[in-house]
């Protein structure tokens, strides 16, 4: 397991896997197609058209929720947190059920279902953010973020109760989390997850401190409230933007750290950026998983997520549950 | 004079925690608190290290009120090791060691060398390589004495430590071998304050003892004036002889109902 999960040897997974998923699909591609498609018009179109900002944008939300993930169970000091802890997936996912149901679709597309998800998921934050600082400790924005959700999931219940056939069916889809409608439009909107992922990768050493505790780490020299706001919100942009662009991806954030520091410990310098890689080593398997398994028809990728992730994760917590403490 | 206490009380939820108490802490000498739970030991402690706010007075460190000191100021001055650690998440013992260093830029070979004699002087150089969480509940809180030293290990002369019962965890050798250590800190100019329910471990060591009971002071001074049986009765409810032996080390017998 050491051998696998380190740089050069997740790299390389990424890039064979990489090859194998731009040839792979309802329309197969050999490798000489892959490498010369400028000689086929259609496969030259699926390549570059489909198949290519597919990959990008599959490689840059894996990788980008999974180092989240690592980052917000730092930050919580909890090996079992979520991102979705503060609010910002269900927030995410209340506007854009909202802007479904409510017709915006049908004035401003597509673009208009990212903006206002990347909106609700921020406001969703900053709520919990509002009323969680009011409290000392990180237990007031637990808590606060547990009753945002719970107003936010019942946003989703409501709007989902009101809306019809199609919409339904929209809702559903996107809730489940997929890629197939991915294109270089959303692609080139994921690029915007790198600069955050920039950003996040510098708290490193500040998540390592914040894991001895919030007293302990202040006596160290670390502002932990300033330090906190900063990584909720990177957090809530990288996850509000990829919810927006393909719908709740659950699990990676999740299982992928857990994986990360069994294998390689807690060090923040090591964890964030390995998580990236094997977030989107597992995020793209996935997908390759989902566009395979019933073509020409898509299973949804955060179903399969879950559906493996559940169980994983179950048995991690029991096979380990001496060394995490938990 | 380092640390300067005025008129400090604190309370929670209209309970005094501490109250009106006036201490000097000279610099280069082991202070010991004493005091059954809830005399206000840990509550002093927070205050002298800024954790808590004084509900009235204040602490001064180098005649300078501490609410003044940036966190980073602070962190040059003072190692606080709490009473409980809660890590629990995989780190190598090096590296939680190494988080001590957090307020000082500097490069791996020098923190390095630190983590080095900061190992052997806490006895630790075995668990370096250990994950943290595999540890033992002794060995964990060596590993958090090794950090919180390490934070002013270059900066003894200047450096405040404070302790909330460090060697509560610890086993008779590793107890002893940290009192010598403290010992030690203080000798080299630090400013040692430390709690400890170990009335035997705290008359041999200490340079000045402050026994609590309420929120106040009930004595503090030389180990041999402070530790009589009438002061350990007030303190702990309990009848004691208090002996000094030959070589001058105390002997507390108390007798059970």
């Amino acid at each position: 397991m050491k051998a696998v999960i380190s740089y050069p040897a997740l790299l390389a997974i990424l890039a064979a896997l990489a090859l194998v998923t731009l040839g792979l699909g309802a329309a197969s591609l050999s490798f000489g197609d892959v490498f010369s498609a400028d000689a086929d018009p259609i496969s030259a179109t699926i390549l570059w058209e489909i198949r290519l900002p597919r990959l990008l944008l599959v490689v840059l939300v894996g990788g980008a929720v999974a180092m989240t993930g690592a980052a917000i169970q730092g930050l919580f000091r909890n090996p079992l947190a979520d991102p979705a802890l503060i609010g910002v997936s269900s927030g995410a996912a209340l506007f854009a059920v909202a802007y479904l149901v409510l017709g915006g679709s049908a004035w401003m597309g597509q673009t208009g279902l990212i903006l206002s998800s990347f909106l609700g998921g921020l406001l969703a934050t900053l709520l919990v953010v509002a009323i969680g600082q009011r409290s000392q400790g990180i237990a007031g924005m637990l808590l606060a973020g547990i009753a945002i959700n719970a107003l936010c999931l019942a946003g989703v219940g409501l709007f989902t109760f009101l809306s019809d056939d199609g919409q339904l069916r929209s809702v559903a889809f996107w809730a489940l989390g997929s890629f197939a409608a991915a294109d270089w439009s959303a692609t080139f909107g994921s690029l915007l997850l790198l600069p955050a992922m920039y950003l996040l990768f510098r708290e490193r050493r500040h998540l390592d401190l914040i894991t001895l505790g919030d007293d302990a780490a202040s006596h160290l020299g670390l502002d932990i409230r300033r330090f906190r706001l900063r990584v909720i919100l990177y957090t809530a942009f990288i996850i509000s933007l990829s919810v927006a662009l393909v719908g709740i991806i659950s699990f990676i954030g999740l299982i992928v750290p857990h994986i990360i520091r069994l294998v390689r410990g807690s060090t923040h310098s090591a964890l964030l950026p390995l998580s990236a890689l094997l977030g989107s080593v597992v995020l793209l398997f996935a997908d390759n998983v989902g566009r395979i398994v019933v073509s020409p028809a898509e299973l949804p990728v955060g179903l399969l997520t879950s559906l493996v992730g559940g169980p994983f994760f179950i048995y991690l917590i029991l096979k380990q549950r001496d060394r995490l403490a938990i | 004079m380092v640390i300067r206490v005025t008129d400090l009380s604190y309370s929670a939820s209209d309970v005094d925690l501490v109250c009106d108490l006036n201490i000097e802490f000279q610099s280069g000498a082991l202070h010991v608190l004493l005091g059954a739970n809830g005399a206000g030991k840990t509550t002093l402690l927070r205050c002298l290290s800024g954790e808590l706010s004084p509900t009235t007075g204040q602490v001064l460190l180098d005649g300078r009120s501490l609410a003044d000191y940036s966190l980073l100021e602070k962190a040059h001055r003072i190692a606080v090791l709490p009473q409980k650690s809660v890590l629990d998440f995989p780190f190598l013992a090096r590296e939680v060691v190494a988080m001590g260093r957090y307020a000082f830029l500097e490069n791996a070979a020098s923190v390095k060398s630190l983590l080095k004699e900061v190992a052997e002087a806490t006895q630790a150089v075995d668990l370096l390589d250990q994950y943290y969480t595999t540890l033992s509940g002794g060995e964990q809180q060596r590993v958090q004495l090794g950090r919180v030293l390490v934070q002013l290990w270059d900066h003894l002369p200047e450096a405040v430590y404070l302790l909330d019962e460090p060697s509560a965890p610890l086993d008779l050798a590793h107890q002893i071998g940290l009192f010598v250590l403290l010992r030690k800190l203080a000798s080299t100019g630090a400013t040692v304050i430390v709690s400890t329910h170990d009335l035997n471990v705290a008359a041999n060591f200490a340079d000045n003892l402050l026994l609590l009971r309420d929120g106040q002071l009930l004595a503090s001074g030389e180990p041999r004036s402070v530790l009589s049986a009438a002061n350990i009765e007030k303190a702990y409810g309990v009848k004691v002889t208090a002996n000094y032996n030959d070589r001058g080390r105390l002997q507390i017998d108390y007798e059970i109902e």
